[in-house]
């Protein structure tokens, strides 16, 4: 549990965070947006010491981190950025390898440890393993500088527009690798995003930040239906706010019991009630056939569903 | 890879008709009844007889033949005949050595003239140009043989009576003595400018005010000459010594070994400095944060990122800096600097151009060795280049 108590950043005198009171769950997801240089990088950046608070405190775990000491405190924090920062003169199995080594693991498990992580983001440890940073291409260096956060097993990953720079398929997949990981190793993972989808996707718990300070600190669907003033409400798209709540929704809370013959175009029950509405507007249709991931026929998904949205 | 009936090769054709007119037309080498006396150069055929000048021109020709139309297995045969070319040079001179100057003539010396010297220099070029045409791992042994034979010839006294060698033979202690004074003049300038350089370096990433005026002050000093710099220590060296017995002790004079050392450390201060603070401070923000993130401490992230990503760039400048000091230090001999700058003055002076040769050769030679062990070690520690 990590909890932010007033904190501020003064840089000469002009405050990059200011005020800020937070508390992150352990094994949830927190995601911070906002506009740029709103002091989303700042607030991580005090959460690991790389800078320190001008006031307030941060506790983890109801420790002071101010009274921790810096390099064991990292060590314990996965930290991934944008531009990776990978070291270029070490391999990418010497670059996953850093924090454990650093923590003084035996050899052989930190072998074994970049191996498991490599096959854990889709990288073969034959091909991957002696390749150099320069020799990877832009998703397989931030797979290898998320890898690199996670090495040390860390309590909490810190994660700074970890997927920026990519295109939205390789984004997306490393998206979904992110939550499939997440769902076996239970990490607090806080996470910086200019992508307000990318931050609906994967958040448990949404952080709007403008000039510093928090505006709104809720779940993603009551950040759309109630934003706490009209910064919030802007951020995620007036006229695109019903789409985005839909992505939300999943089309297996809001189908009907199956009567009579099927609908002849079918949705996946674990689909979003966006992508059942685009199938709709495709096929001119107002009902679609919910089936499993085996293609049994679960039920029936009528427009006027949709537009109730889930049941309670 | 062009077509079958590629184009004819013209940087062999025409290194060869260089070669071939070279020969013909100018001396192979000469012969020298003392050291004072008049040279009297020899032609090709003359030089070596008619069979073995005949085998060197055919050798020649041939590869000229191999050249109108070049395939990869030509191009092997070209390169085998510039080996051989390459390795028959010194076995060639002791052959001359036999024909032309008995063992009656203790005093009388052999030297190279234009032929011979046109020959070795063409047939590395040609060297170089085959060698871009196939892929040849073998092509060393061309320079290797010819070394390798030169080292067995000399040993076996058949090359005694080259000029160079009589030139050596006259001072060989104080060849070796001038070897030992050069590289202990490099080697002590290198010693210094890295300590004294690196302190630099530390201070100016420390404090960055002082960027401009140490870059200044380096920098002026690169523009003074030489001997302008070697002339400006004189009084200031003389007089410490003077009033200093600690200094005096030292041998430490207005001319010698002390002027010639500050004033190459001088010199190598602004390359060694120049580069290091490049590469220390270029090392990419983000890498250093991450490496900060991770919790490297202040020395893990010196001597593990910081460090290991300047080297090369800091091992570029020690190969700058002990070229130009290898350089110097031969004209530091005009200011009593022990080297092989000793024998080239003397050699000015009394009109020997072997004796030129006896210092200069070794001082190119040492300016090589220096430049092949500083970009192969920089080659060794760039980043993802380590195999
Ligand atoms: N080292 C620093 N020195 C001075 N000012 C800084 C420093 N780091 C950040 N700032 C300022 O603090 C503010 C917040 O910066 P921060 O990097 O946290 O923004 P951000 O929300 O991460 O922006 P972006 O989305 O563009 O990455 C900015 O106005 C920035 O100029
Ligand atoms: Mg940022």
């Amino acid at each position: 549990m990590i909890e932010l108590d007033g904190v501020s950043r003064l840089f000469d005198g002009v405050p990059a965070v200011e005020g800020m009171s937070l508390r992150i769950e352990r094994g949830e997801i927190c995601v911070i947006v906002g506009t740029s240089g709103c002091g989303k990088s700042t607030t991580l950046k005090l959460l690991n010491r790389l800078l320190a608070c001008s006031s307030g405190t941060i506790r983890i775990d109801g420790q002071d981190i101010a009274e921790l000491d810096a390099e064991r405190l990292r060590r314990r924090m996965g930290y991934a950025i944008q531009h990776t920062g990978l070291f270029p003169h070490w391999t990418v199995a010497r670059n996953i390898g850093v924090v454990p080594r650093l923590l003084e693991w035996p050899a052989p498990r930190i072998e074994a440890r970049v191996r498991e992580l490599l096959e854990l983001f889709g990288l073969p440890y034959a091909s991957f393993a002696d390749k150099f940073p320069s020799q990877l291409s832009g998703g397989q260096a931030q797979r290898v500088g998320v890898a690199r956060a996670l090495a040390g097993d860390p309590e909490i990953l810190l994660m700074d527009e970890p997927f920026g720079a990519l295109d939205p398929i390789t984004r997306e997949s490393l998206q979904n690798e992110l939550l499939r990981i997440q769902a076996r190793i239970h990490k607090t993972i806080v996470f910086v995003t200019h992508d307000l989808d990318e931050a609906l996707k994967l958040a448990s718990r949404i952080v709007v930040m403008d000039r510093g300070r928090i505006v709104q600190h809720d779940t993603p669907s009551r950040l759309l239906e109630q934003p706490a003033n009209a910064f919030v409400e802007n951020l995620f798209g007036q006229g695109e706010r019903g789409l985005k709540r839909a992505s939300l929704q999943r089309v297996g809370a809001c189908m009907l019991p199956l009567q009579g013959a099927a609908p002849a175009v079918s949705v996946g029950a674990e689909d979003s009630l966006r992508q059942a509405l685009s199938l709709m507007l495709w096929h001119r249709t107002g009902e679609l056939c919910v089936r499993d991931a085996e293609g049994r026929a679960l039920g029936v998904l009528p427009i006027g569903a949709v537009l109730q949205g889930p049941r309670a | 890879m062009r077509s079958p009936h590629a184009a004819s090769n013209r940087v062999v054709l025409s290194l060869v008709a260089l070669a071939v007119a070279l020969l013909l037309l100018g001396d192979f080498a000469s012969v020298q009844a003392n050291r004072i006396a008049p040279g009297r150069g020899l032609g090709l055929f003359v030089a070596l007889g008619p069979a073995w000048a005949l085998a060197v021109l055919g050798a020649l020709l041939t590869l000229a033949g191999l050249a109108l139309r070049p395939s990869p297995a030509r191009y092997r045969g070209m390169l085998a005949l510039i080996l051989l070319l390459l390795i028959q040079l010194p076995a060639s001179l002791g052959w001359f050595i036999q024909l032309h100057i008995g063992a009656d003539q203790p005093q009388a010396r052999a030297g190279l003239a234009s032929g011979c010297w046109s020959l070795l220099f063409l047939s590395l070029l040609l060297l170089i140009e085959v060698r871009q045409r196939v892929p040849a791992p073998w092509w060393w042994l061309g320079p290797g043989g010819l070394l390798l034979v030169t080292a067995l010839l000399i040993q076996g006294g058949e090359l005694a009576a080259l000029a160079l060698l009589r030139e050596y033979a006259s001072r060989s202690a104080a060849f070796w003595q001038a070897l030992r004074g050069h590289l202990g003049l490099v080697g002590g300038t290198l010693g210094c400018s890295l300590l004294l350089g690196l302190a630099l370096t530390g201070l100016i990433i420390r404090l960055p005010r002082l960027q401009r005026p140490v870059f200044g002050v380096l920098n002026f000093f690169q523009t003074i000459p030489s001997l302008a710099l070697f002339g400006l220590l004189l009084a200031p060296l003389s007089y410490l010594a003077a009033h200093s017995p600690l200094l005096q002790s030292l041998n430490v004079r207005g001319i010698g070994w002390a002027p010639a050392l500050l004033a190459l450390v001088a010199y190598s201060l602004l390359p060694v400095v120049r580069n290091s603070c490049v590469a220390l401070q270029e090392v990419a923000e983000e890498v250093l944060e991450s490496a900060r993130g991770m919790g490297m401490s202040r020395w893990q992230l010196f001597s593990q990122v910081r460090l290991p990503l300047a080297l090369p760039v800091i091992l570029e400048g020690l190969r700058i800096t002990s070229i130009q000091a290898i350089g110097l230090t031969a004209v530091a001999a005009l200011i009593g600097a022990n080297g092989f700058g000793s024998f080239i003055f003397q050699g000015l002076g009394q009109g020997a151009m072997d004796l030129v040769l006896l210092g200069a050769l070794p001082t190119i030679a040492l300016a090589l060795l220096a430049d092949a062990l500083f970009s192969g070690l920089a080659r060794y520690f760039q980043p993802g280049g380590r195999r």
